[in-house]
């Protein structure tokens, strides 16, 4: 599977600052509860959890409603929430956790922002990027912000 | 009353039902305006006509109806060919009423996709029912408040849905007792202002309301006929840690292997007789499954196994012209094949690509390969997994050698295969707390059917 936004939970330092560019981004207000991101306590540190926009995806594999679709001119995976009746069924193929509940039972979910989403930039930790096919591996074993600059083409 | 009328042709028929979504379109207009309101439109509706080469007749405006709508206009039928005829409007998403309970929150229940179909020409009559179907003369009754009506269909799509199972207990009737399907159930539970509720059911609709209803500040017990929760969803080993944590965590008490023998109460509930004791309630909650609203085409005589209606892979009925699908009717399990009772939303929605287009005369070939459960609730900070079959459900679909293998059992994750005839039929999880990776790919590709 190849993703088009990639986490490293490893540098986030729980600071939000993705979670409040997301809900500022969509809604005009810092609101966390209404983000297409979120960052939880994890067993070590912090986990970001949002869509990865797996290629191919399982929950558009799965979606009977035909209500998520790849974008064309992204690559993002992006739900059409007019068809949408939270059913669940990409909830629970989502290896990511990607695709959640909000308050009141709307379906919520990253849509990359077009392309150029708030919370990578947002990101100063490196913990959030966006590539193609990047080697995820590697990208662990660098320093913040040396591996950040010369996949941004920087350095 | 029923009012026939005597319109011999289907092109004459229509119109009289077309006035309608522009009626549906001004919710307070029509009330403003009333009975006589609506027989002032049907008179002129009367008059008008529209072109249509085959009139779909949809009984039902939920998931199986609308997305059968959907995907009729989809292959190409002429909207203004279809008519949906539902007994409440706009639909909304039952799925969505836990957490609509849990915020206390009702606006984003409806489903988007009812004015799309309204837009688009689909007329939609409501509120109504169908109250009698012929088969043979392709005709069925609709009655609106008050009057009825006699219109004649091409094709009829029969996606009633479910209704609320209620065991027959005394005190039944008393005040303060609800199911947990309805919007008006949520709205009644959300007038609560802390006390007790009693949720009588384990599976994912009673544990989910348990939860929202602790969540708005209600003591909250909940009975379980069988010694497992989620009994219909994941096996023993799986629920049983979710147990600990909605006594510990949650604090919810518990009563699995109990019955309800009595609601006590004069006039508005007060407790519940249990075989575990009595428990006060100031509300009971009962969430103890659908059963099939199939009556429609029982009486015409449909086939059926225990009410649910059978039908083929293009979801025909064994009534010439007539569909059904949705939790009225069976759907085919994609891992034995087998007809199986699965009244959740992707079977319909499943389904109505079929039925779409069989009606569409786009189809070919056997229709559906079957449907394969793809569940996931999240309950309170649990997470409840399953993709495929469950033990007990792979052994009640003729898998006698199924078994659990339990591949996980952590502090917080535990994770289960389900085993038949050599091969993985299915896959379980529970996980209390978010976990950064979950294995959903490795099973997926062995158990998902191809798309159709």
């Amino acid at each position: 599977m190849k993703y088009l936004l990639h986490v490293i939970p490893e540098k986030c330092d729980g600071c939000m600052e993705c979670v409040y560019a997301c809900s500022i981004a969509k809604h005009g207000t810092p609101d966390p509860l209404k983000a297409l991101i979120r960052v939880e306590r994890a067993a070590s540190g912090w986990d970001i959890i949002v869509c990865r926009h797996c290629n191919p995806a399982p929950c558009i594999d799965v979606c009977e409603f035909n209500a998520l679709r790849v974008d064309e001119s992204t690559g993002a995976v992006v739900l059409n929430r007019e068809l949408c009746t939270t059913c669940k069924a990409c909830m629970s193929v989502c290896p990511f956790e990607g695709v959640w509940e909000g308050c009141g039972g709307a379906v919520l979910k990253c849509d990359l922002c077009g392309g150029d989403p708030a919370c990578v930039k947002a990101c100063r930790k490196g913990a959030l990027i966006l590539s193609k096919a990047p080697d995820k591996g590697r990208l662990l074993s660098k320093s913040s912000v040396d591996e950040l600059l010369r996949i941004k083409g920087l350095r | 009353m029923l009012v026939k009328r005597g319109y011999g042709t289907l092109r004459d028929n229509i119109p009289a039902l077309n006035f309608l979504p522009r009626i549906l379109g001004k919710p307070k207009h029509r009330e403003a305006k009333g009975r006589e309101g609506r027989e002032e439109g049907l008179r002129e509706a009367i008059s008008e006509r529209v072109e249509s080469t085959t009139h779909v007749l949809i009984v039902g405006g939920g998931i199986g109806g609308i997305y059968t709508a959907l995907n009729l206009i989809r292959e190409g039928v002429n909207p203004h060919g279809i008519t949906v005829v539902a007994d409440e409007w706009p639909p909304y998403s039952r799925h969505r009423l836990p957490e609509a309970l849990k915020c206390g929150y009702l606006g984003g229940l409806e489903l988007g996709v009812a004015k799309e179909l309204v837009d688009a020409g689909v007329n939609v009559v409501s509120p109504a029912r169908v109250v009698g179907v012929d088969p043979v003369s392709r005709e069925v009754i609709i009655q609106y408040v008050g009057k009825g009506e006699e219109v004649s269909y091409d094709c009829l799509v029969v996606a009633t849905g479910g209704k609320p199972f209620i065991p027959p207990i005394p005190g039944i009737g008393l005040r303060g007792v609800t199911t947990f399907y309805r919007l008006n159930d949520v709205r009644r539970l959300l007038s609560l202002r802390g006390g007790s509720a009693v949720v009588v059911g384990g599976g994912l609709v009673g544990v989910a309301a348990a939860i929202s209803l602790r969540r708005r500040g209600l003591r909250v017990a909940l009975i379980e006929l069988k010694r497992s929760l989620l009994p219909q969803v994941i096996d023993p080993p799986l629920s049983e840690p979710l147990r600990k944590y909605l006594t510990g965590v949650e604090g919810i008490k518990l009563f699995l292997g109990s019955r309800v023998k009595k609601l006590l109460g004069s006039g508005r509930v007060t407790a519940v007789l249990t075989d575990s004791g009595t428990l006060s309630a100031d509300a009971v909650v009962f969430a103890t499954g659908v059963r099939p609203n199939s009556e429609l085409l029982l009486r015409a005589g449909a086939s059926n196994v225990r009410g649910a209606i059978t039908v083929d892979g293009w979801g025909r009925t064994s009534l010439a012209g007539v569909y059904a699908l949705g939790d009225c009717a069976l759907s085919k399990d994609y891992i034995t094949g087998r007809a199986t009772y699965r009244p959740l939303g992707f079977v319909a929605a499943h389904y109505a690509k079929y039925v779409a287009k069989a009606i569409a005369g786009t189809a070919s070939g056997e229709g559906t390969p079957g449907v394969i459960p793809t569940i996931y609730e999240r309950l309170g900070e649990a997470r409840v997994y399953r993709l495929g079959l469950s033990a007990s459900e792979a052994r009640s679909l003729g898998l006698s050698d199924a078994e659990v293998e339990v591949i996980k059992s952590g502090d917080n994750v535990w994770e289960a295969r389900i085993l038949a005839k050599g091969r993985i039929v299915g896959w379980e999880l529970v996980t209390i707390g978010h976990e950064h990776v979950i294995p959903t790919a490795t099973y997926l590709k062995q158990l998902l059917p191809p798309k159709p």
